[in-house]
């Protein structure tokens, strides 16, 4: 996924515009010195490193708290990177730790959430130009997601929403594959549970259908 | 395998949750993994982008800070000129840091001179947005600092300010480097720069009016377009007590146009 090129300390990445710098040049860069290096990093990634937050913590401003919290703790810790995994590993392995620990400390010390709260993760998440149904659904989705247990909740996220191998979410999450499946499908049971009433109302009363293919199938 | 995190969740399951089945069969496993599939990308929001390049660049900026400031400690002058001049990389870092970050933290002074109206023909166009970036140019990297204050346009657009006003207050241009004597008495209004540009025997529209410090002296750093080479700019450093008696002018250098 990165590269391995070594990178100069006299040449910041910022300037070598005739060809993209890897992800691995831009942390090396930034460790070198180069005060440009680690935002170009950082915006490269911004979009599914902030996906991921809101995602596992369901709410805009943790995930802008645990966001920048982690990505400051990138900044300062960046000369420890071994290389053993892709800087993106790295990157999203400390975010979600940092949502997880964030998560925890919440539920160590519960709030009321703010009559709004609901409101305003809806419109983080949800796409305002679809049609209500579609919207009301992701929005059944997104609660049942937050009920969910955190590590569940990232392992799905990061699997079923974002598209990480369950390799590439074994390290994230820094556990073994079977956990992070596991997880999944423990969580997806939960959802599955949640949703499908919702989706699928049933009636009161079983109905034959006296039309289409045949009419009613008893036997 | 358990989830021994099971218990941190922030909010009582609903009952359904609780009678969920430990697995789907592989169907409905599926369906809901398609459902999950099908939400939208979410983008991160400005004011977030906004709000986390902020925090990176002042760590940024901090850590030039301390890097400057344990090599000044740990050598004199002499010694820092010269390892300045065996790695130009990390002077440029220096440069690069001070322009970018500064920027982003101190903002901009926001004063938008008009070119005068009606008012003495001699007097130069002015039409430059004064910023005071919060730069501490030297003059071993000053070059390097226009180039990136000239190619880095503010973050967010200017505001307004009076263009009769004085010199912008320290707390309205630097609220992150108070310690910066960033005011000084520089006339940052269109007449104050006209008369320093008159001072310098120049009449062309300054594309660049930072009022900063340097050589940790408060100056004025104006790049003028060189009228007989249009790839080059002219920089001049003056003093804040710049005007058309007395330039004061502290450093004059020529580079490339960005």
């Amino acid at each position: 996924m990165d590269g391995s090129a070594s990178v100069s300390p006299t040449q910041p990445a910022a300037e070598r515009l005739s060809e993209p710098a890897t992800d691995q040049e831009l942390l090396a860069a930034h460790v070198a010195g180069d005060p440009l290096a680690f935002e170009q990093l950082v915006n490269r990634h911004r979009d599914r490193l902030w996906a991921v937050a809101l995602r596992t913590t369901g709410d805009p401003e943790e995930a802008a708290d645990g966001l920048q919290e982690a990505l400051l703790s990138v900044f300062r810790s960046a000369g420890t990177f071994r290389g053993d995994a892709a800087v993106t590993t790295w990157l999203h392995r400390v975010v979600v730790n940092a949502c997880l620990d964030r998560l925890r400390r919440r539920a160590a010390r519960p709030t009321v959430p703010l009559p709004d709260e609901e409101d305003a993760g809806r419109s983080a998440l949800a796409d305002t130009h679809d049609p209500l149904s579609a919207m009301e659904l992701r929005s059944e989705i997104y609660k049942a997601l937050r009920e969910l247990p955190p590590e569940q909740r990232a392992a799905i996220v990061l699997i079923d929403i974002e598209g990480y191998s369950v390799d590439e979410a074994a390290q994230i999450l820094d556990c073994p594959g079977g956990t992070v499946k596991s997880r999944c499908a423990r969580g997806r049971a939960k959802l599955a549970a949640r949703l499908d009433p919702l989706r699928n109302p049933q009636p009161e009363e079983p109905v034959s259908s006296p039309t289409a293919e045949g009419g009613d199938k008893t036997r | 395998m358990s989830d021994e995190h099971a218990s941190a969740q922030p909010q009582e399951p609903d009952s359904s949750l609780l009678r969920a089945p430990e697995q789907l069969d592989p169907a409905d496993d599926a369906r809901i993994r398609e459902l999950l599939g099908a939400l939208p990308p979410v983008v991160m929001p400005a004011a977030v982008a906004d709000r986390i390049g902020a925090a990176i660049r002042t760590e940024s900026l901090a850590r030039v800070e301390r890097t400057a400031a344990a090599h000044s400690a740990g050598a004199g002058d002499e010694v820092g000129a010269a390892r300045s001049r065996r790695n130009p990389g990390a002077r440029r870092y220096v440069a690069i840091a001070s322009a970018a970050a500064a920027i982003a933290v101190a903002g901009v002074v926001g004063l938008t001179v008009a070119g005068q109206s009606g008012g003495a023909g001699t007097s130069p166009p002015v039409t430059a947005a004064a910023v005071s970036s919060g730069t501490h140019y030297e003059s071993a990297s000053l070059a390097d600092q226009v180039t990136i204050q000239l190619s880095s346009a503010p973050a967010s657009p200017v505001a307004s300010i009076p263009a009769t006003s004085q010199s912008p207050s320290p707390a309205a241009t630097a609220p992150a480097r108070s310690r910066m004597p960033i005011s000084g008495t520089f006339a940052a209004t269109r007449e104050g720069i006209a008369d320093c540009l008159r001072g310098l025997a120049r009449s062309q529209n300054p594309i660049l009016v930072d009022v900063a410090t340097y050589a940790d002296v408060p100056a004025a750093v104006l790049a003028l377009p060189d009228e007989a080479d249009r790839s080059m700019v002219d920089v001049f450093v003056v003093r804040v007590s710049c005007s058309s008696a007395d330039p004061h002018m502290l450093s004059h250098v020529r580079i490339p146009s960005p």
